[in-house]
């Protein structure tokens, strides 16, 4: 289980409220983050990641702190919106890469890699650049390298928001296997409301660096009472 | 001596006038600086995104709304930066004005002090006239540096369309002839010169290799200490970007343009006054030289990788954190393949610069540490001016051949 507790955090510039996040999210589970641009959903995942530094407060995964880890060594991988590939390594090196970095991976490593493609549908790909896919194909080679890394989060950062809606669908339903099959924990940043519905079974409302609501997704997109749900889904 | 070859009074085609002078050297400078300005200009107008152009397509812009709202914004980020290094490259001319300078007249601060050090052994009067030097090197430095932006929008790799390039009006084209054709005559006179020359008997002469050999050791060397010390720089002040922190950046990058405000002669003059009370600087000429050519290299070497490494680290420093892709793997797998092609740059530029130098080596060069710069101002000053043009064009192989090379060998191919 995840759970964040207080977990403070503000940028340099000081323009912005201080945001102060609380989450819990099951093994297993896809939470979806919804909210207006700027209200700290990236902030939540990086913060996550460690690639920004807290104020304060805890991240536990199964009881274990791990605000104190770096970056490379939390058990989080993280899917952006682009460049999550290097455009000048084959699909295979950039999944093996989340193996070991220094590309001596041994071969079962290799066959993991292998398989991975072959999950997501790429492993007729596995030779070509990035370059010489479809954005839904790239995305699913930097879901590969997360299914690889074998890291209990994962983190989706707008990541299929600039695909169609019908490949989003697509995806969406295949992190949400992956999450099952693996028994990961995934956070999912998008501005589609349609993702959250399909996604997850609970969504959360960020809005001003704080979770405003926690809900199962129906209730929060159709039912919520907060005024700045409604503000943000144009409903008021 | 190309220059004076085609405008001289006995040249293809006289100005009118001697070119021993103020006019002279205000045409030789433009000569030696056009092509950089252009090279150095052009990774700018590169980095337009393909989606900018076609917006300007669909948006049917005439030639001038294009050059407004697409070219101009983005060449005015590195603008300041190329006219302060051309700028001070002409303050701080040293072997054009040695050349031309006709006289007292026409003498600038820094053929002064290189008179004042090796001729009048005055090294008091150096140091004031470096100082002014300095002074007004911070000053023009402090202006340009007040226009100056490090660019705020991620900068992509798209080249530009082949739509707008084929969209060259006759008048751009006629304007890129015109400079081909003043670049490329006094390249073409020395050729001349040479051919019709003795070339064999200069070609005999072991002086002449021996320059070559020190030339290419004080290049590539210097080159080499300033391409490392660049990187390492923009490595940390691409850091500070990405950590929102430009204006640390920004210095960082400062510290690395120092010869912007502190010029070669200036430091070599320092490096003069402080080591011959303790040792004979003329046994470490070669030190020197590249330690000073080597920070003449750094603005070169910021300008050229600064904007590629900004952009390499703004895509991938958070997915190198999350792989934990660092250090030799780093450098292996991301930087060396995306950043080859402005480190070849970056290294040939260093390398043709520290090849051309003549103040630094004048100051402390000995006719047996001659660079072919070194030794073609022997040669005038002797008027073996059949030997100088062998030896001119020499160093102009030289240096097309090594930056050609580097380019090659280092840039490799482009990634896309």
């Amino acid at each position: 289980m995840l759970e964040i507790r207080h977990l403070e955090f503000s940028y340099r510039d000081g323009d912005q409220t201080p945001m102060c996040f609380d989450l819990d999210v099951a093994d297993g589970e896809v939470v979806s983050l919804i909210g207006p641009s700027g209200s700290g959903k990236s902030t939540l995942l990086n913060l996550i990641a460690g690639f920004l530094v807290p104020g304060g407060g805890q991240i536990r995964l199964d009881g274990v702190s791990i605000e104190s880890l770096p970056a490379s060594r939390r058990p989080v991988s993280i899917v952006f919106q682009q460049h999550n590939l290097f455009p000048h390594l084959d699909l295979y090196t950039n999944v093996a890469l989340g193996v070991d970095p220094s590309l001596r991976l041994t071969s079962s490593q290799s066959e993991n890699v292998r398989a991975a493609l072959e999950r997501l549908g790429l492993a007729e790909l596995q030779q070509r650049k990035p370059g010489a896919l479809s954005g839904g194909q790239r995305q699913r080679v930097a879901l590969a390298r997360a299914l690889v890394r074998r890291r209990k989060i994962l983190l989706l950062d707008e990541a299929f928001a600039a695909l169609g809606p019908a490949l989003r669908a697509e995806l969406i339903e295949l992190v949400k296997s992956l999450v099952r099959e693996n028994g990961m924990t995934a956070l999912l940043v998008s501005h589609q409301p349609r993702d959250a519905l399909l996604a997850s079974e609970r969504t959360a409302f960020i809005c001003d660096g704080r979770v405003l609501a926690l809900q199962p997704t129906t209730e929060l997109l159709e039912r919520s009472p907060l005024a700045a749900v409604g503000e943000y889904l144009g409903s008021t | 001596m190309g220059v004076v070859s085609v405008y001289g009074s006995d040249g293809w085609i006289p100005l009118g006038r001697s070119l021993y002078g103020l006019g002279g050297i205000l045409l030789a400078h433009v000569f030696f600086n056009l092509p950089l300005a252009v090279r150095l200009l052009l990774p700018h107008w590169q980095a337009i995104p393909q989606r900018h152009w076609q917006l300007a397509t669909q948006l049917d812009m005439n030639g001038w709304q294009r050059f407004r709202f697409i070219e101009w914004p983005a060449l005015r980020e590195g603008l300041p930066g190329v006219m302060l290094l051309v700028f001070m490259l002409c303050l701080t001319s040293f072997a054009v004005v040695l050349t031309l300078g006709g006289g007292p007249k026409s003498t600038t601060l820094e053929v002064a002090i290189y008179q004042s050090l090796r001729f009048d052994f005055e090294p008091v009067r150096a140091v004031v006239l470096a100082l002014v030097q300095l002074t007004l090197c911070m000053l023009v430095a402090g202006l340009t540096l007040k226009l100056q932006r490090l660019p705020e929008v991620e900068i992509t790799v798209d080249a530009a369309s082949s739509a707008a390039a084929a969209k060259r009006s006759v008048l751009q084209l006629g304007l890129i002839l015109l400079a081909a054709v003043y670049v490329a005559m006094p390249l073409t006179s020395i050729l001349y010169d040479v051919l019709t020359g003795p070339l064999t008997s200069v070609l005999g002469k072991s002086v002449l290799w021996r320059a070559l050999g020190n030339s290419l050791l004080i290049g590539l060397s210097a080159a080499l200490v300033s391409v490392s010390a660049g990187w390492l720089l923009l490595r940390y002040s691409a850091g500070l970007v990405f950590d929102g922190e430009p204006g640390k950046a920004r210095l960082i990058e400062l510290a690395g343009s120092i010869v912007y405000v502190v010029p070669p002669l200036v430091i070599g003059t320092g490096m003069f006054v402080m080591l011959s009370p303790h040792v004979d600087v003329f046994d470490w000429v070669f030190p020197i030289v590249i330690g000073v050519n080597a920070l003449m290299g750094l603005p070169f070497v910021i300008r050229t990788l600064g904007p590629a490494m900004r952009q390499n680290h703004s895509r991938y420093h958070l997915l190198c954190q999350s792989l934990a892709l660092d250090g030799w793997n780093r450098f292996r797998y991301l930087e060396w393949p995306l950043l080859r092609r402005p480190l070849g740059l970056a290294l040939a530029l260093a390398t043709a610069l520290a090849l051309g130098d003549l103040g630094v080596i004048a100051l402390f060069g000995t006719p047996e540490k001659a660079t072919l710069t070194l030794l073609i101002y022997q040669q005038l000053g002797a008027y073996l001016i059949a030997d100088a043009t062998v030896t001119a064009l020499l160093l102009l192989l030289l240096c097309l051949a090594v930056f050609w090379l580097l380019e090659r060998l280092v840039g490799g191919r482009q990634h896309a």
